[in-house]
């Protein structure tokens, strides 16, 4: 899923202050699933920040509401009579969550709470990786379902570098070395073979190189 | 003779190669070069060009060869795939070429959050491997990456690094294999420490036959102290500096480190000549560059082939 | 309106309002003994909770802008929770909502995680003794208007 976090509260009442209304909304899906937006975080910065404002002797109206996707039109409009009673949403979805209440709730500022991070997975609770960067061209299969684009600091697709040592990654001791992944599980599938083969320069285009991209389907269209 | 390259003709000519590093200034100044091609002129068969070295701002390689050039040493242009797309890469090894350069060494790079603009995008559009089969491409079929011709195809002498000490080690060769397949025509070794390890990475590439089909030459750096050694050892990825190496500096009183880093690297040197498949060594002395011509005597390599 | 410094005249005036989530499985209070115990103490609200697990972070801070100047969370022993991980895990919420706080540049302190022995009211009082002692010299939170949820 999406994975983000909690921006810090100073930057998010800087962006505030200007006004005297704030419908805060969260979403239940991705960011819920990585304790950024969800419900439970969309009630705890709800209070934070009337703690906040009253501790500075200030007193704006602060709404709560949480949608279970905010990327979705049909879970955006549910809260279409609260907006209008407020000066600007404060919203706890992805960017793409921001982006649609923007495209819905057209005459409104939109602000963001949290900074969106990666494609990712729950490793277990608590923790979240990064693992997809959308490329496009997925060719998990030949790399034992461990991705070279994302898992590996420089998108290397025909071995490791030089820095990799002890199977972690010269840019930081924390982050694994993608490519000693992919050797490792290819290696207990039986299926080294695969990394013989040289795997030419990468096509982007289909990447976010080519444009902001889209998907269109008729057979789905109303 | 595939190419141009003074170096090329060296190697094929069956001497044992030796080049040197030169790291480009921190800006425009010129006469930095100055200074280090006064120790290299002559005395090495060619020099390498950084390329934004551990992602330091520096003078651009290529122009930095071209100015080397002129001053009348062989340059080989080191270029990495961090910096720089397909459309950048390639444009530059025409110009390179245009300007003189004929010798290219095709590196990944290191990561951009090593260096001065940690902030700065990683482009990696191309890895190492893809890079050498670009070169080799151009030289071999006149084609830029996409199939069309080049008006004046580059013909460049190919060499890429390789690191036996990097994980995982088994990998290592496989990875050799791989850029001899893609048109690599040199290696130059990160520096070597422990020998026996090396020894080792050279006996299993000549079991697959590779020492006959690429030109290895074995990286040397001379350790100014005690502390160089240690730094090195914990600090740098993929470097393997035994033990009994750093005890050595460290036995010696700090004023006499450096001669003594000085007869450890002339001895790794008189021992990797013996060893079947080593084609010549690249001697690194970053910032000494003064010394490589006390190095080299002692070695008995001072005397370069005129070819 | 903010009251700001003097400490005597409201501890003399208005009573600290604290809120407390004790779990039950303390058994604090027989039936009946709960409400003997806050009538004499003013400004106190007792809330039983099925585990101390059952608290969160966000209840925490709410519970401080709906009007509380403390709030304390009373737990079974780590080892003796009866569901395993409820006093751990809140435990850890009590660290965050501290956290946040600071953040906020509210006193942490506001805001304990207690391990009281089970069947000790005792233990209870005298630790409220201090507690609002405590919060009675910090500044008072203003009064926050009425938490509205969609």
């Amino acid at each position: 899923m999406i994975v983000a976090e909690l921006k810090p509260i100073s930057e998010i009442r800087n962006m505030l202050d200007r006004y005297s209304s704030i419908l805060v909304v969260g979403c239940d899906s991705c960011v819920a699933e990585c304790a950024a937006g969800g419900h439970r975080e969309t009630m705890l910065l709800a209070a934070a920040l009337k703690l906040s404002y009253g501790k500075d002797d200030k007193s704006p109206v602060i709404t709560e509401a949480c949608l279970d996707r905010q990327c979705v039109d049909d879970f955006i409009n549910r809260i279409a009579d609260q907006v209008p009673e407020h000066e600007v949403i404060l919203s706890l979805g992805c960017g793409a969550g921001v982006q649609a209440l923007a495209r819905v709730y057209t005459d409104k500022p939109i602000i963001p709470a949290l900074d969106t991070l990666f494609i990712g997975e729950t490793q277990m609770r608590g923790v979240w990786q990064e693992n997809c960067l959308g490329c496009g061209q997925c060719k998990l299969g030949y790399f034992g379902a461990v991705c070279p684009v994302t898992r590996c600091s420089k998108k290397l697709m025909n071995g490791p570098c030089g820095g990799s040592k002890g199977g972690r990654c010269e840019v930081d001791n924390d982050i694994l070395c993608g490519w000693d992944m992919i050797i490792q599980r290819l290696q207990a599938l039986g299926e080294l073979d695969r990394l013989s083969e040289y795997v030419p320069p990468v096509d982007w285009s289909t990447s976010h190189s080519g444009g902001p991209r889209r998907v269109v389907r008729e057979d789905q269209k109303p | 003779m595939k190419t141009e390259s003074r170096l090329e003709k060296v190697i094929s000519a069956g001497h044992f190669a030796v080049t040197a590093e030169c790291g480009p200034p921190k800006g425009s100044d010129v006469s930095v070069l100055e200074q280090k091609s006064k120790h290299l002129k002559g005395i090495v068969d060619a020099v390498n060009v950084t390329d934004n070295q551990t992602a330091i701002v520096r003078m651009s390689s290529v122009a930095a060869c071209a100015i080397l050039k002129q001053m009348g040493i062989e340059p080989v242009l080191q270029m990495v795939t961090r910096d720089r797309n397909r459309i950048a890469l390639q444009s530059d090894l025409f110009g390179a070429y245009a300007l003189g350069i004929r010798n290219v060494l095709c590196l990944t790079g290191d990561h951009q959050t090593f260096g001065n603009q940690k902030a700065a995008v990683g482009v990696f559009d191309l890895d190492s491997i893809q890079l050498v089969k670009t070169v080799r491409d151009m030289r071999e079929q006149g084609k830029i990456i996409g199939g069309e011709d080049i008006q004046g195809p580059p013909k460049m002498f190919i060499g890429a690094a390789e690191n036996p000490f990097a994980d995982p080690v088994s990998w290592r060769v496989v990875r050799l294999a791989k850029k001899i397949e893609a048109g690599v025509d040199f290696i130059q070794t990160q520096c070597i420490f422990n020998l026996g390890r090396f020894e080792e990475f050279i006996g299993q590439a000549r079991d697959m036959g590779l020492t006959d089909k690429v030109s290895i030459l074995a990286g040397i750096t001379p350790l100014k102290g005690v502390g160089m050694a240690r730094y090195m050892a914990t600090k740098v990825a993929g470097m393997d500096i035994p033990e009994d190496v750093i005890k050595r500096m460290s036995g010696v009183a700090k004023e006499n480190q450096a001669d003594e880093g000085i007869r450890i690297a002339v001895e790794t040197i008189q021992r990797v000549r013996e060893i079947k498949g080593v084609a010549g060594i690249h001697l690194m002395a970053i910032e000494w560059e003064h010394k490589v011509p006390e190095i080299l005597k002692a070695a008995g390599l001072a005397e370069r082939p005129q070819v | 309106m903010p009251v700001k410094g003097a400490s005597i005249s409201i501890m003399e005036t208005k009573p600290v309002k604290i809120v407390v989530y004790h779990c039950r499985n303390l058994q604090l209070f027989k039936p009946g003994e709960q409400k003997i115990f806050t009538r004499s103490r003013p400004g106190l609200s007792l809330i039983a909770i099925p585990c101390s697990g059952k608290v969160e972070a966000h209840h925490l801070l709410t519970t401080l802008a709906g009007g509380a100047q403390g709030v304390l969370v009373l737990a079974c022993g780590e080892k003796a929770c009866r569901y395993l991980e409820g006093s751990m895990r809140a435990h850890k919420r009590v660290d965050y909502a501290r956290w946040w706080l600071q953040q906020i540049g509210i006193e942490p302190d506001r805001v304990e995680f207690v391990h009281i022995p089970p069947n000790d009211p005792g233990a209870l009082d005298k630790f409220l003794k201090e507690f609002t002692f405590k919060l009675e010299s910090l500044e008072t939170i203003p009064p926050v208007a009425k938490i509205q949820t969609g």
